[in-house]
């Protein structure tokens, strides 16, 4: 940002390229980290890392998104990754159930879906209609859905269709085409969370609760939407599990819930809600995808790698706090 | 603005620096320094020693570890010891630490840096099927070690130690003590490990079917679940099990681990007499940690099943270079025979115990 005194007036100049890193950190993270692996390890810098990384964090991303809705409103969902096992184990089942064929899939995702909703609107409708505190609300919701999804299945994962097994082996230009679909999923939520009227209030609602009470929004139906709405892609990245893995795991929601959450904060989307977007959550994702990516062709010890990635979220979180939030107040 | 512009510069820096730290303080460099030396003077004996090591040090290999754990380790260092016997220096280690998708990734991952072969440990005998089929697709043979996929058609061989027969001999144990009491009932605890495990699963099945055979209807067996093999919950689980069956006479640890937790909760109950003495609860183990040697050495259990892991990865590392370097195919499933001792023998074979050797823990 550049001052230019002309007579009486001062414009403001600005460098679009250092606004861009200044609105969004973790990019310049995500470019120190390409450029150190692909100088450390010639593993790295290939066609094959990428595609590893995309297809593995695909369902993340969406996951992800959901918990991007619910930290926008200030409040948090720690049910998100045990919806989505719950929802893969359930399809799963009736899947192996209903057998082989495309209707049986076209259901399963449905039954994921309607898990997905059901407990997001349990959520909803605590924490927005009742005034519960969202972390115990959705611990308790956490803990049904874990609970649930291990006692059907005894822990033990249900395998899949083939038919899904195999299209998570496909590629559409070299990009995996599970990716490619959650990418989509993640445009529609952008420009439905920015062009909508839900979206607005949803950003207005995270920013100050009063003021959206005052401007006539209904925020008892917008806190409880979004947590319904975060329930749904639960589901949807529940059944995309099933692509990825080629089973329904009941015991993925153990270990990908500070993922999902460490991504959210990393791209940028701020804890106390109202500041943030879906497109932050990519970056997250992104940053933390290419970051194990690059651990993994540099043959790194994983006790190493974790203090690694633990540095690298307080790098990212000091800089969308410090960095992004500065900007904001100077622009204020 | 130049300020937040610094910050930025200053923790990409940051960033290289860490990435770049950590790597000089691993594997690449460490390793060539350390083995250029050793490798200079071994060389000449390895390549006399064995016909493959020609072509085998030509090899890369990827191991896959599901999780880093006393017995792991030891199996870990008999694959290393197979692979460097034969004269592969270069080998690739990833570990999952009990997660079933990094572990997929992390297999793809191997693939892609153009490994020759890969050992692996699956976490989740089902979900590991997408790394498997994706090596399948990439020519890569897949030798699985300590744990199998039994329904998987894409790995040359398994090579364990035989869950179920390991189960057998704790059982059998168990029920040829209780037997001699001459009861008119036996009540058991079986602290199994989780349904996601085979070998879990296997050792409770040959256990049950020990006991079933040796003592019939007279015995009855308390499952008691144990989560992931979870110290901490078998401990609690165990504990309302005695206090809910306080005629417990035996218990068959799935793992020595347990051994530890179930002399506390006898102990809380005032049950814990040593082995020999009036009114000892029979207590078995199956690992051949120290934890467990030490236990039955002193007399807090009657004996446990030892694993033979640094044999089984030394086996599992041969069945890959044979198929590899020699186009060799082994059996589907290879059986590597543990041993049960008692206080009786275990020091005597203290040597053969590979929780009692000098295992060196340098895996992080």
């Amino acid at each position: 940002m550049v001052k230019v005194k002309t007579n009486n007036k001062v414009t403001v100049k600005k460098n679009p390229v250092a606004e861009f890193f200044i609105s969004y950190p973790a990019v310049a993270i995500i470019i120190a980290l390409v450029v150190s692996f692909s100088v450390l390890s010639p593993a790295f810098l290939t066609v094959g890392t990428f595609q590893i990384a995309m297809k593995g964090n695909a369902y993340l991303l969406i996951a992800a998104i959901a918990e991007t809705l619910v930290i926008m409103t200030g409040g948090i969902d720690l049910s998100v990754s045990t919806v989505m096992a719950l929802s893969a184990v359930l399809a799963c089942l009736y899947m192996d159930f209903a057998g082989a064929g495309v209707a049986s899939i076209v259901v399963g995702l449905l039954i994921a879906l309607a898990i997905g909703v059901v407990f997001g609107l349990f959520n909803g409708v605590f924490v927005g209609y009742l005034g519960m505190q969202p972390f115990i609300v959705t611990m308790g919701t956490r803990l049904i859905a874990l609970g649930v999804a291990k006692a059907l299945t005894k822990s033990v994962a249900v395998p899949g269709p083939t038919a899904m097994v195999y299209f998570g082996f496909d590629y559409k230009a070299g990009i995996p085409t599970v990716f490619i679909l959650s990418v989509i999923v993640l445009l529609v939520m952008a420009v439905w969370f920015k062009q909508s009227k839900w979206g607005r209030e949803l950003i207005l609602f995270g920013a100050n609760k009063e003021s959206a009470r005052y401007c006539g929004i209904h925020v008892k139906k917008v806190e409880a939407s979004a947590y319904t709405m975060a329930g749904l892609l639960s589901g949807l990245a529940g059944f995309f599990t099933i692509i990825v893995l080629g089973v329904g795991q009941p015991t993925i929601g153990d270990s990908n819930l500070l993922t999902i959450i460490g991504a959210v904060v990393l791209g940028g989307t701020s804890m106390d809600g109202g500041e943030g977007s879906v497109a932050r959550t990519f970056i997250g994702i992104s940053l933390l995808a290419l970051l194990t990516a690059g651990l993994n062709a540099m043959a790194i010890p994983y006790t190493t790698q974790m203090v690694i990635e633990g540095l690298i979220i307080f790098i990212g979180y000091g800089l969308s706090v410090n960095v992004t939030a500065k900007s904001s107040s100077a622009v204020k | 603005m130049k300020k937040r512009v610094l910050a930025a510069a200053l923790c990409a820096v940051m960033v290289l620096g860490v990435v770049g730290c950590s790597s000089s303080t691993t594997t690449e460099e460490t390793t060539e320094a350390a083995t250029e030396t050793a490798t200079e003077a071994a060389t000449e004996v390895v390549e006399e020693a064995t016909e493959a090591a020609g072509s085998a040090s030509d090899l890369t290999i990827g191991i896959s570890i599901d999780q880093l754990f006393d017995s792991r380790v030891a199996t870990v260092m008999g694959l290393e010891d197979g692979l460097e016997a034969a004269g592969v220096t270069d080998i690739i280690e990833l570990v999952a630490d009990g997660d079933a998708q990094t572990q997929n990734d992390q297999v793809n991952q191997l693939i892609n840096q153009g490994v020759d072969g890969l050992l692996i440990c699956p976490v989740d005998l089902n979900t590991i099927e997408t790394a498997l089929i994706a090596a399948d697709a990439a020519g890569i043979p897949v030798v699985l070690y300590d744990r199998d996929a039994p329904d998987s058609e894409n790995v040359i061989t398994a090579v364990s130690c035989g869950a179920y027969d390991d189960g057998y001999q704790g059982g059998e144990y168990i029920a040829n003590v209780l037997a001699e009491m001459d009861l008119d009932s036996y009540v058991i605890a079986d602290l199994k490990g989780p349904d996601s495990d085979d070998v879990g699963v296997q050792r409770s099945a040959g256990f049950n079917a020990a006991i079933t055979e040796i003592l019939g209807d007279k015995a009855t067996v308390l499952t008691v679940e144990t989560g992931a093999w979870d110290t901490a919950t078998a401990t609690a689980n165990f504990q309302s099990t005695l206090q809910a069956n306080p005629e417990i006479c035996a218990v068959f640890c799935g793992t020595d681990s347990f051994i530890p937790g179930v002399e506390t909760v006898l102990t809380d109950a005032g049950r814990m007499i040593s082995v020999g003495e009036e009114g000892h609860v029979v207590i078995t183990g199956i690992n051949g940690s120290l934890e467990g040697y030490e236990a039955v050495v002193n007399g807090i259990a009657d004996g446990t099943v030892v694993m033979d892991c640094p044999n089984t990865g030394i086996i599992a590392a041969e069945a890959l270079l044979g198929y590899l370097v020699d186009g060799t195919t082994p059996e589907r499933t290879i059986i590597v025979p543990s041993v049960f001792y008692t206080g009786d023998d275990i020091e005597a074979n203290a040597d053969s115990i590979w929780g009692v050797m000098d295992l060196s823990l340098s895996y992080q």
